[in-house]
Formats: C-alpha cells, structure tokens, sequence
C-alpha cells in the first residue's frame, strides 16, 4: 500500500466484504462507482481491459495483415471479412464474421528483435535499458484507477506474459496475481478443514507480533509487500467473489465454445474476473515463434486463437461487458515476409499489427497500412510508446500524471507516446 | 561499418573496466598463462580491495554478522537451503577458532552443493525435460548433473557444450540437448549463447544493427556462421518413413516419437559460411550473400577445410577472452552476493564500468588462476569478511560498493528445499528422473529394422489408445463419485485409483520419454524432492512454480516477487498439509524435545537458525496456553503446536537471506 489512507481504505472495504456487503461489475455507487480520471475532460474510459498476448511473435503476414503477393503469403489465401476489403488470414474465420466489432491497427513497429526485450517494452511501454524495472500497462492502470472489487485482486495474469512479473517500482498492490493454470484457478484458497477460525486468528496474531519484533531489528524491502499481500490473500479467502476464478461454474456449453486448451480456460476466467470487477487482465498464447514450419504451426495457433477471442467477444457482449471492456490482441513482433529455408519465418519488428475490441472502439475500422510486402508500415507509423499511449487513452488514463521511481526518477505511463484517439469513440 | 568491425571494441570497455588489458593477434596455443598471483592471499586481497574502495568513498563497513546468522548464509548460499539439526549441531560444536572456514568447505564437499550448482546450470541454459518442444531432454540434464558433481571446470563445460554432437541418447552424449533446446532457432541460439557466457546481447542485431551497441547485423550473423549450420538430424533406416505414410495418425505419432529418441542427432557443421538474410537491409552487402564466420572481437583460429567450425569458435569464446571471465565472475558475483559487480550481469558493453575496478580485475585473475573451478572460487570469496558482514539493503539501481551481499529474499528453489528439508529426512539424497531408461530404449532398437520399428509404434501406439479409454472411464467415475453416497464412493474412489495407476504404467510404455516420467503435480508419489531433482522445471501448479521458479524460457527467468499465490500457499497450503506430518524431521525433533520451553528453542533453531528471544519465548508459550491443547503427545502434533509452527514458517524472516 502506498500510504496509511489507501490501506485504511482497503481495510474498510474488506471489512465490508467480510460481512457481506458484496459489489458487482464495478459500478456499484456505495463505493463511489469508477474515480475520476485524467485525460480528455469528461471521457470515461474502459472500465476494464483485457490484454492478449500473443507469445513469440505472431505472424502477422498469415493472420491479422495478409498479403496477396505468393512470395509471401506462401501457401495462404487471404479471406474476405464482415468489413468491406479488408482481409484476415484464411484461419481466423470466426473473427472474420466478428471484424465489424474490431479495429485494426496495421501501423506498429518497433526495433527490438528479441523476445524478452520486444515482451517488455509492448507490457511497459519502456525500452529494457539499466536497472530500472518499468511497471506494465495494467500496473499503471491499477495505479492511477485503483481497484473496483475491494477483495479481488485488481490485475491478474494468466499463463505468465513475459519474464517481467509487473508491477515495477510500483509498490506490490499494482502486482497482477498469477495464474500459472487456469482450471486450477486459485489453489490453496481455501482455509485447511481442520483449522478452526480461532486457530486462524491465533495463528495471524502471532505471525504479526513476530514479524513486528523481527523487522524492528531488521528492516526488510520485502516487508511492506508481504503484508500488503498478506492482507489481500486474507481478504480474498473471504470474498463472496472468489469464485469468480473457478471456471467450472461455467455452463458447459459456455465452455465449449471457447474450447477446452489453456488459451480458452485463460479467456473464459478473463471474462469471469472482469464480470467481477477485476480492472485489468492478461491472457498469454505461446507458440508463435514459428521459425520452421510456419504455416502449419499458424493454423494450429490461428484455430486457437480464432475460437476463443470470438467466444471471448460474443460472451462479453452477452454479458453486457463488451461496451466497457477493452480487449486487445497484439504480439512483441511481426515475422519476416522472407520464408526462410525451414518454411519458417524469422523476427521481424518493423511491421505488426493489433487488434482492438470493445471498450468504446469503434469496430470495422483499419488504421495504417504496411507495404505490398508487409516489411514496413507505409502509411501512421506507431511506436510501441504512441500505442501503450493509446490503449491508456482508451482506459482514460491520464498520460500526463507524473509517477516516481524508488530513487524518485519521474515516469509517465506510455514514455510521452501519443494516442491515437480516432480508435475510441 | 567496415571500420566499427574492425575496432576491436573490447579493449575501451577494458580499459574503462581497468581489467587485464586482452591479448590481440593470433589467439595462443595453449590457454593464457595466469599472472601469478598467489591464492592462498586470495581471500585477503579480495577484503583489502574491497576496504580500499570502502575507505576511499569514506564509508564504514557494515558489522559481522553473528556465527547463527553465518551458519544460515552459507547454507543457503552453497547447498540451497537452510541447515538441518545435524548441519547445526556440527557447527555448533566446532571449537576450531576457523570453524567458519571448516563449514565452508564441509558445505562445498557435500551432495546438498550439487543440487544448488546444477539449479544454477538449469536456469543459465533454459534447461527442460522437454527441449524444443519435442525432445526428452533428461538426458541433458544428466549430463549437467555429473559435470557438476565432477566439478569439472567451468570452460571445460562450455566448451564441451558449444562443441556438442553426435547420438542423443547415447549414454553421456547428454550434452547435445544444448543445440537441442533451441532446435530450429540457430541464430536465437547464438544470441542466448552469447547472453549466458559472455553476458553481451547481441540479439536485436539480428534484424538490424544493435541501438545502444556496436554490434551490427553482419557482424550478428558472421558470428552465427560458427554455429547455425550444427544440424538436428533424424536418420532413420531407409524406408521407414515412406513405410510409414499408409499408417494411421497413432501409429505414425508414435514412429516421430521413436525416431525423436533412437535416431536423433546433432550434426556438427561442416561450413563455415552462412547466407545474410534475405532482408538484409545495409550497403556493405547484399541481401542472401554468404558470410564467412568471424569472431566479435579479437581474432580466432581460421577453420581448416571439413573440420568442425565450433572449435575455433568455443575456443576464441573461451581461451584468452576477456569477457568470458569477466561474464563468469560477474554471475558467481551475483549468486554470493546478491548483486552482480557489474549490473546486469548480461548487459555488457564497451561503457559498462565496475562500481569497483580493481576488486574485477582481481577476481577475474583469480578465476584464471583457479582453473575455473568454481566451486574453489566460491570457497575463496564466502572466505572473505566482506561476504560475512551484515547485508545491506540497495535498492535496484543504487551505488553499491561490493561491501557486504544486499539483502534478498530466498530464491524460489532455496524456499522450496528449506521446506522439504524440514519435511523429509536426507532430502539432499533423494532421487527423481533419471535417463537410463532412455539410453537402454535407444541401445535396444538403435539397429532395429524397419519392420521391428513398425510393430514398435503399432504397440506403442495401442498402448497410447487404451491409456486413453482408461482416462475416459476415469472421467466417468469422477462424475459418478460427485453423485455417490459416501460409502459407494469409497469404493469408486478405490477404482479410480487403481485405473490411474494403470492407466500411468500405460503411458509410460506409449512414448519414450515418458518411460522415466513420474507425476509431474504436487501430489504425485514423488512430491518431496528437491528442487533440481524434480521435473525440469516443476509444473505451472507446482508450489515450486508459485514461489518463482524460472519456466525455462529465458536465461535466469526465476523471479523473487512476492505474489498472493505464495501467501495462499504458506498459510493454507503447506504447514498443514505436509511440514506437521508425524514423519517429518521437525516434528520428530519436537516430540524428541522433554518439554514445551525445550519445544520452543527446537522449533526456532530449526526453522531460523537461531534461539527465541525471550519476548518471542512469552509470545510462543501465549499462543500455546490460548490454543488449550498444549500437549505434544504420541497421537501426534496438537493444533496449538501446529499454530506455532505455522506462524514461524509464514515469518518474514523465514524468507530472507539473513
């Protein structure tokens, strides 16, 4: 916590979950509804976001920006989508009924190659340079938004998006939750049977003394977390909403239509915790470093990825979701439009795409272009700053609000990128 | 850009370093002969180096810390997790007045060291048991784990690596799986390489010249032209594969798998000449036309015709490089202490400058005058005062001068072995995987024909299919059992058991890597092993995994963020589960104990090292009076004592390197 007034608060309203005051959907007026924020006067963001991370560079010549010429399309026939002349990949046909709901932005380029690095600066919006570690997008939307359900963790991450863990020089209440498994959901959330609630509270009062007593003498970096942490996991086993992270309250053909890999269980749990006001989450899909047999591993992962985002999609529409949810599909890198002698193809940063839904975007729209090679961006070329910049434009982040570092360098969140603003309405 | 190959960019960085100025021209025959230094002052020097620099910048060292709190450091440090009651016990009654030198070296001759260094190898190579997504990497990992109960040298061991070719599954061949993790990504496999052992990234000069370092994309891929022709190759007897092709999808799944083991092989390269890619964007070449390999720096051995391009290579890496020693004292800098000299330890450049030089310099020379025996390296410098004095807290990015190591918290793999130690007696002599089974797979059908491979696969194969109808009637158990009446779900519980032991006896004979696979999840039979014994790396579920184990994706991945899934873990999960069974070595010590006080004291020596305060002594007896039940008897652990436990475990301190 960040100061004894947000922890008073934090306690307040665990208080008030334990007795069973419970919120839903994040507008509930008894805690103030969303807080004001910056940018634009009068605009309101997207309540939430979902983030999915496209893991190892995802060809964007075979999915979200094909292209005609044989030399680089390979053995892929662009198919023709909801939205008049605009294409998609020939694997992604469910999105393509959906693309009316989505716009495209065919315009990112960047100059990091490498996985880790390229991983880093899209979640952040920083370059991966000396020994400060940038917060990522959800961190910063935490931050300067902070939680709607006072017990659920405000930003969870599924299956692990990048070797960075989040919340940066942000103190640990900007930390996302990870969930390694999502049909596990959150394991050991449950008190041991035979431990009864006054054993628990022996237990708790005495862990607090000791560590009062061992901190006076030692003093810990660690400390602050741990019990920010601590104090969050007690809540959570207390939630009424904790069962927001069992997906097998699903109906089961719910959980058909997103289908049964890790991809899909991830996208349906996302749903489930923004359904219960969680702020932020991040859905990874590895797989998509496709240096040898690119095309069949692109279908394999398009079928994936073109199931579970259209039920993700339809599923927040039918839950009244989409409208304040921003859902975002995008990947550290593009692939080369050279196919490589193992019918792979390479990294490639200068030219990629992503796709944005919901959460006030206006569907059916592209921006920007790539070349007749998808090599580089032709026409609103955007950094990966200018489009951290814009999906916090389109949580209604202020861009100008000024955050320290430990050693008190200021920040801003999307390094002074600047949005793209025609994406909202 | 001809001219920014040419500057041999290492000698600014050295000089700015003030390390060993390097030896440009013809690399030497024989390795570089070690300015003399003398080891036996080693330790000495490193502490006056270091309190020069102190007494320069006018700051004050911070105290020694106590022999409890030594006792922890160096067990956690060298073994990876905290000192059993034995491990305290000896220390305790040493009366030797250089006890603390003894115990360094007992840790450094005892099995527990091997599991913390072959941790340390796992996570600088990215090492899984299943490499490149397809091949059983346990071979490897065996490999990796004689080489470090050898403590073989340091460059000995890259350069086997870097060299490795050859049968897969030929037994001690394991060293393959090094080309084998990055199968079909040479060139990432070069920017990792060069990450791990020179701690330089070149990886964005992949696609284009490097942004904040000289290194440009021609220089990226002439280097790439020593390694990227190693081919992974699958030779199977001829007609096999055209056998095949009438066979169902099971059967020639099961054929890939087979061949994946019994036929897999790294190829060295026989070129050195590699083609730039095809968007090769500069003026200096054309796109697609080959380049000749050629080091970053310094100069290496030309390559004769038809020989293995990779020992020139792994030898200009190597021999005579300063950076290569420079990269491998940094790391074991960072294990020690927390933090590197240099920090990062993988973002080396021509400008990266030591907060203290000299102290580089030095250690550097000492690393070449110990062979690269680390584990005699390790021994020199947690000799030192500086190593024994209270840690420090620097926060990321502030001046830190080398002093005294900066306080952090247990790694996920020392967290998870001081549990195990307190759960299992002789935890440091438990064994998981080994690959035998493997190498004797390999050895029994490496000459079969082709007709005895297909009726291989066919039962391989069948095996696949009825471990399958097995898990489906499992499933339909599973569901029966949520609608059972108690009794009858005893029973169906009962048969579900025994379906999944036979439906995993199954599996293993379906897939040759499987054959050695135990469960992988925290409640398989073999949960409680140490962290290096498990399957590589643990399960996304596994305890392991939640207190930040590396997933093996990148180099050095493991992550000591706190997160609310390891405080579900520590408070619901395994006081209560595992570490209060009547069998474990903390229990058993306790009821060993005469009396509740003697209880107390056991409970905190075991756990933190140290004796109870007396206030921490009133606060237990509290707790303990509260709970009621404060009898320790043969029905085993009362809940009062488990509370305490429970409070103990779950303390800060417990998590911190003290």
């Amino acid at each position: 916590m960040n100061s004894d007034v947000s922890r008073r608060d934090f306690l307040v309203r665990a208080a008030m979950a334990t007795l069973g005051v419970t919120v839903g959907g994040g507008l509930s007026p008894l805690l103030g509804g969303e807080p004001p924020v910056g940018g634009p006067p009068g605009r309101r963001g997207a309540t939430s976001c979902i983030m999915l991370h496209m893991m190892g560079g995802m060809s964007h010549l075979d999915t979200l920006d094909p292209k005609t010429d044989a030399a680089v399309a390979g053995p892929f026939k662009p198919i023709p989508t909801k939205v008049d002349g605009v294409f998609l990949g020939p694997h992604l046909p469910q999105l393509a009924k959906r693309l009316d709901r989505c716009a495209l932005l065919r315009c990112l380029s960047s100059n990091q190659g490498a996985h880790e690095q390229g991983q880093y600066l899209l979640r952040t919006g920083y370059l991966m340079r000396g020994a400060t570690v940038h917060p990522t997008l959800g961190a910063w939307d935490v931050r300067l938004r902070g939680r709607i359900n006072p017990t659920l963790p405000p930003y969870v991450s599924i299956m692990r998006p990048g070797s960075h863990s989040g919340a940066g020089y942000f103190p640990a209440d900007c930390q996302p939750l990870p969930v390694n498994n999502p049909v596990a959901g959150l394991p050991n959330s449950i008190r041991p049977k035979d431990v009864s609630g006054a054993a628990e509270l022996r237990r708790r009062d005495l862990l607090a003394k000791l560590d009062q007593a061992y901190l006076a003498q030692q003093p810990s970096p660690v400390a602050t977390a741990y019990h920010t942490l601590y104090d969050q996991a007690v809540a959570l086993m207390s939630s009424t909403d904790l069962e927001a992270f069992d997906i097998s309250k699903e109906p089961a053909a719910v959980r058909a239509t997103y289908g049964d890999d890790n991809f899909a269980n991830g996208c349906l749990l996302a749903r489930r915790l923004v359904e219960h006001g969680v702020r932020h989450v991040e859905v990874a899909l590895n797989g998509w470093d496709t240096h040898d047999d690119n095309f069949d591993r692109v279908e394999d992962q398009s079928a994936i990825l073109d199931r579970s985002l259209s039920a993700l999609l339809d599923d927040l529409e039918a839950h009244g979701l989409l409208k304040t949810t921003l859902v975002v599909v995008v990947s550290e890198f593009g692939r080369s439009p050279a196919i490589n002698g193992n019918n792979g193809r390479d990294h490639h940063p200068l030219a990629f795409p992503a796709l944005l839904a919901g959460g006030g975007v206006i569907g059916g729209k592209v921006y920007g272009s790539t070349d007749p090679r998808g090599h580089e961006v032709a026409e609103g070329r955007m950094s990966l700053q200018d489009f951290q910049a814009t999906l916090a434009y389109g949580l209604g982040l202020p861009l100008d609000k000024i955050e320290h570092s430990g050693p008190g360098r200021p920040f801003t969140v999307a390094d002074k990128g600047k949005p793209l603003s025609a994406v909202f309405a | 850009m001809l001219l920014r190959i040419l500057i041999p960019a290492v000698v600014l960085g050295l000089v700015a370093m003030g390390a060993v100025p390097p030896t440009p021209g013809p690399l030497p025959a024989a390795p570089p002969v070690a300015p003399a230094i003398d080891l036996a002052q080693a330790t000495a020097t490193i502490d006056r180096l270091i309190d020069g620099n102190l007494a320069r910048r006018k700051v004050a060292p911070s105290p020694a810390i106590s022999d409890e709190a030594f006792l922890r450091r160096a067990c956690l440090t060298i073994i990876g997790r905290i000192p059993t009651a034995e491990e305290t016990k000896a220390f305790v009654d040493d009366a030797a007045p250089d006890r603390r030198n003894r115990l360094i070296d007992r840790l450094l001759a005892s099995p527990g060291r091997q599991h913390q260094d072959l941790g340390w190898w796992m996570d600088l190579l990215r090492v899984s048991q299943r490499l490149g997504d397809r091949y059983p990497g346990h071979a490897y990992i065996d490999w990796l784990r004689t080489a470090v109960a050898e403590n073989r040298p340091y460059d000995h061991v890259v350069r086997d690596l870097l060299t490795a070719s050859g049968q897969a599954l030929e037994q001690g061949n394991g060293r393959t799986g090094f080309y084998l993790r990055d199968a079909g990504m040479p060139l990432d496999h070069l920017s990792a390489t060069v990450q791990a052992f020179l701690g330089t990234r070149i990886g964005c000069a992949q696609c284009h010249d490097h942004p904040f370092d000289v290194w440009t994309r021609h220089q990226f891929h002439s280097l790439a032209a020593y390694t990227a022709n190693t081919s992974i190759v699958r030779d199977p007897p001829p007609g096999l594969r055209q056998q095949a092709k009438a066979e169902a999808l099971d059967v020639r799944l099961a054929l890939r798998n087979i061949s994946n083991s019994v036929f897999l092989q790294v190829k060295a390269p026989a070129k050195n000449v590699l083609p730039l890619p095809a968007d090769y964007q500069y003026d200096d070449a054309k796109p697609k036309s080959p380049v000749t390999a050629a080091p970053l720096w310094g100069q290496a051995a030309p390559v004769a015709k038809g020989t293995d391009p990779r020992q020139s290579f792994s030898d200009w890496m190597t021999k005579g490089n300063p950076r290569f020693t420079t990269a491998v004292v940094n790391r074991q800098w960072k294990r020690f202490f927390g933090r590197a000299l240099i920090d990062p330890v993988d973002n080396l450049t021509e400008k990266s400058t030591a907060e203290n030089p000299a102290l580089l310099a030095y250690l550097e020379q000492v690393m070449e005058a110990v062979g690269y025996d680390l584990v005699r390296f390790e021994g020199i410098v947690l000799k030192t005062k500086a190593w024994q004095r209270t840690s420090l807290i620097v926060e990321p990015g502030a001046p830190w001068a080398g002093e005294a190591p900066v306080r952090q918290r247990l790694r996920a793999e020392a967290w998870w072995d001081s549990l195990m130690a307190l759960t299992v007696p002789d935890i440091d002599l438990r064994v998981g995987e080994r690959a035998e089974p493997l190498y004797r797979f390999y050895q029994e059908h490496r000459n079969d024909s082709t007709d005895q491979l297909m009726t291989l696969a066919k039962t391989m194969a069948g095996y696949r299919a009825e471990a399958k109808e097995l898990n489906r009637k499992g499933l339909e158990l599973q569901e029966r059992i949520a609608k059972a009446t108690p009794e009858e779900a005893k029973e169906l519980r009962r048969q579900r058991q025994v379906l999944s032991v036979e439906r995993e006896d199954l599996q293993r004979r379906s897939e040759p890597s499987r054959m050695l696979t135990k469960r992988a999840g925290f409640d398989g039979r073999d949960r409680f092993l140490r962290a290096a014994e498990l399957p590589q790396p643990a399960g996304p579920d596994h305890p392991l995994r939640i207190l930040g184990q590396s997933d093996r994706e990148l180099i050095d991945n493991g992550s000591v963020e706190p997160t609310i899934p390891q405080a579900l873990l520590m408070m619901n999960g395994i006081v209560d589960r595992d570490l209060t069974r009547g069998t474990s070595p903390l229990v058993s010590a306790l009821r060993a104990a005469p009396n509740d006080e003697a209880r107390i004291t056991t409970l905190w020596w075991l756990v933190l090292t140290r004796s109870p305060t007396d206030q921490e002594r009133a606060m237990a007896r509290e707790l303990l009076a509260s709970a009621k039940t404060t009898t320790f008897g043969k029905e085993g652990i009362t809940a009062g004592w488990k509370d305490l436990i429970w409070a103990v475990i779950n303390s800060i301190e417990f998590r911190v390197v003290p």
